[in-house]
């Protein structure tokens, strides 16, 4: 048999070591955060979970931080990035605050500045595998924002990262109203997250919520939903056809 | 590379149209006139010349397309059709034809695949070909949300309205809700023809067995039937089912994926747009709805498809299905 065979395209010689350099792929990851506008500002809500591809190994981390006085980051995706941001953005609010000019920086400010972190990282192909969530309040005015990992930005009523934009934003969109108060606020994102705990593989049931007002942040204690497993079809799903499945 | 066209008397031949002798590796291509191509790689013919005929059974591999020359692909194959023949226009006549090898026809019969069963054949030349770089044509995935659920005196299932051709709304108002039986109805997600054609099976198989048991059919009865078809064509079927009725021994509501696995649920979604219905049946689902809350809820479960899939949209089909009558609302 005398044919040729032919030659693969895509030969280039890929370099290992400026690999190992980039970010590939996700180790460590946090799933979704939702969040919302209510009457006296924003309130935000993630799990607590940290998974390592499909094990639940790190059930204690905090994916919610203040920045600032007046706002608040929520985080999914990369858990080492997330710390990296983190320490990006305690030196940019020292800087802030080393100016001592009565100023500070507001959630629009951080969230810009987040913007331009995270596209750049991107157009360099070596992002921030994060979605980042950043909510505040500043002079009585309500921000909401999200940015993606590869740099996509907007802001929003309500927004949601991961598995969360696909269960937890239809029922905020239908629900959510201009004047929520704090207790229904608190439902709402209750609800959503245990849609979440229901549909998403990679939660777990101790979430925080987390509130930012004027006067500042506070994160509540991590607590757990409670669920409803009572179904008759769960309980007896071969009624009508014993031994079939 | 020289190629030699040569156009066959159509008349006499009847399949075979054109025929490449290509240079380098005295390759012999040839095209049907249904548009299947196959070539064969015969070594002991030399360059340019002409060939007349091979026995059944020749062909023995593949190649790639060569530049010069204007055969998209070629196909591997197995076995000859009996009637495989190369003939050469009057015109031309080969000097060799003498050295040429003048077998005649085996009129051997090809021992075609078993009956019965899914042949894998095709498959197989299929990888081969997206191996050697031809992309395969896609499915065209059709966004859809169906749901389903329990309430006290029955099944309500739901459907939207919309399939799409990739980015098309192909048809904005066609019917996802399929009859089974006088009790048991089936949407369908995924490939329309296949939905079509399954549930259109099935259900006359169900006909056939209240023929002969004088009963009325059984939800599972459906279940079992769908779930063995789809399984044995091993996820290929492209249709995932939401299957609900009212039988002797109560209300049903069962999921079946493509590949042939099947859920028993309250509340069930599937389709595109199964994940925003799935978060207003968690978030809204209890035991023992009444009719209309259950309408409402099948209602709202549908329109948050609609709204938040971009492959699900226009109308919302309802179908309720109770022990004693049997209503559809479009």
């Amino acid at each position: 048999m005398t044919f040729t065979i032919p030659i693969e395209n895509g030969n280039e010689v890929k370099n290992a070591e400026a690999d190992s350099q980039r970010t590939l792929y996700p180790y460590v990851t946090g799933t979704s955060v939702v969040a919302i506008k209510y009457k006296d500002g924003i309130l935000m809500a993630s799990d607590m979970g940290g998974s390592y591809g499909s094990t639940l190994r790190y059930k204690n981390i905090e994916r919610m931080k203040a920045i600032g006085k007046h706002s608040l980051l929520g985080a999914s995706g990369e858990i080492s990035d997330l710390q990296e941001i983190l320490r990006y953005l305690d030196e940019l609010i020292l800087n802030d605050n080393m100016w001592d000019d009565g100023n500070s920086l507001g959630p629009k400010e951080v969230h810009n500045y987040l913007t331009r972190v995270m596209y750049n990282r991107r157009n360099k192909f070596n992002p921030l595998w994060n979605t980042l969530v950043l909510g505040g309040v500043k002079n009585g005015e309500k921000y909401l924002g999200m940015v993606s990992m590869i740099g996509v930005s907007f802001e929003d009523n309500h927004v949601a990262t991961g598995f969360g934009n696909h269960l937890a934003r239809p029922i905020l969109r239908d629900e959510w109203r201009e004047d929520l108060s704090f207790e229904d606020g608190v439902k709402l994102l209750e609800k959503c997250m245990r849609v979440l705990l229901y549909r998403d593989r990679s939660a777990i049931n101790k979430l925080q919520i987390a509130k930012m007002t004027e006067e500042g942040v506070t994160v509540s204690e991590p607590y757990s939903l409670k669920t409803f497993w009572e179904f008759s079809a769960f309980t007896n799903p071969t009624v009508g056809a014993e031994g079939s499945w | 590379m020289r190629c030699y066209r040569h156009c066959w008397n159509n008349e006499a031949r009847g399949n075979w149209i054109t025929c490449w002798v290509g240079e380098k590796q005295n390759e012999i291509w040839r095209m049907r006139r249904d548009g299947e191509v196959f070539w064969v790689l015969a070594d002991e013919f030399p360059v340019g010349d002409f060939v007349d005929e091979f026995p059944v059974g020749d062909f023995v591999d593949y190649g790639r397309r060569k530049k010069n020359c204007s055969f998209l692909l070629l196909l591997r194959f197995y076995f000859f059709p009996s009637s495989l023949t190369l003939q050469l226009p009057s015109s031309r006549k080969s000097s060799n034809q003498s050295r040429v090898v003048n077998r005649k026809m085996t009129q051997s019969s090809v021992d075609l695949p078993p009956k019965g069963g899914f042949s894998f054949d095709l498959c197989k030349r299929n990888d081969m070909l997206k191996q050697k770089g031809l992309k395969a044509p896609g499915f065209l995935k059709t966004g859809t949300t169906i749901v389903g659920l329990i309430f006290q005196d029955g099944v309500i299932l739901g459907a939207d309205t919309r399939a799409t051709e990739g980015p098309i709304v192909a048809d904005k108002n066609c019917e996802k809700i399929h009859y089974m039986a006088p009790n048991i109805y089936c949407c369908g997600a995924g490939t329309a023809a296949d939905t079509e054609a399954v549930t259109d099976m099935v259900s006359s198989q169900l006909r056939l067995h209240r023929f002969q048991t004088g009963r009325d059919s059984r939800v599972i009865t459906a279940l079992t039937l769908l779930k063995k078809h789809l399984f044995s064509y091993q996820g290929h079927v492209s249709a995932a089912l939401v299957l609900g009725g009212v039988d002797i021994t109560g209300p049903h509501l069962h999921t079946i994926y493509p590949h042939g696995s099947t859920d028993t649920l309250p509340f069930a979604t599937m389709g595109s747009g199964s994940l925003a219905a799935m978060a207003v049946f968690e978030a809204k689902y209890k035991e023992g709805l009444t009719r209309d809350e259950g309408i409402k809820l099948v209602a709202e479960a549908i329109c948050s498809g609609i709204f938040n899939d971009l492959g699900s949209g226009s109308n919302v089909d309802i179908c309720v299905i109770t022990k004693v009558r049997l209503f559809i609302m479009v």
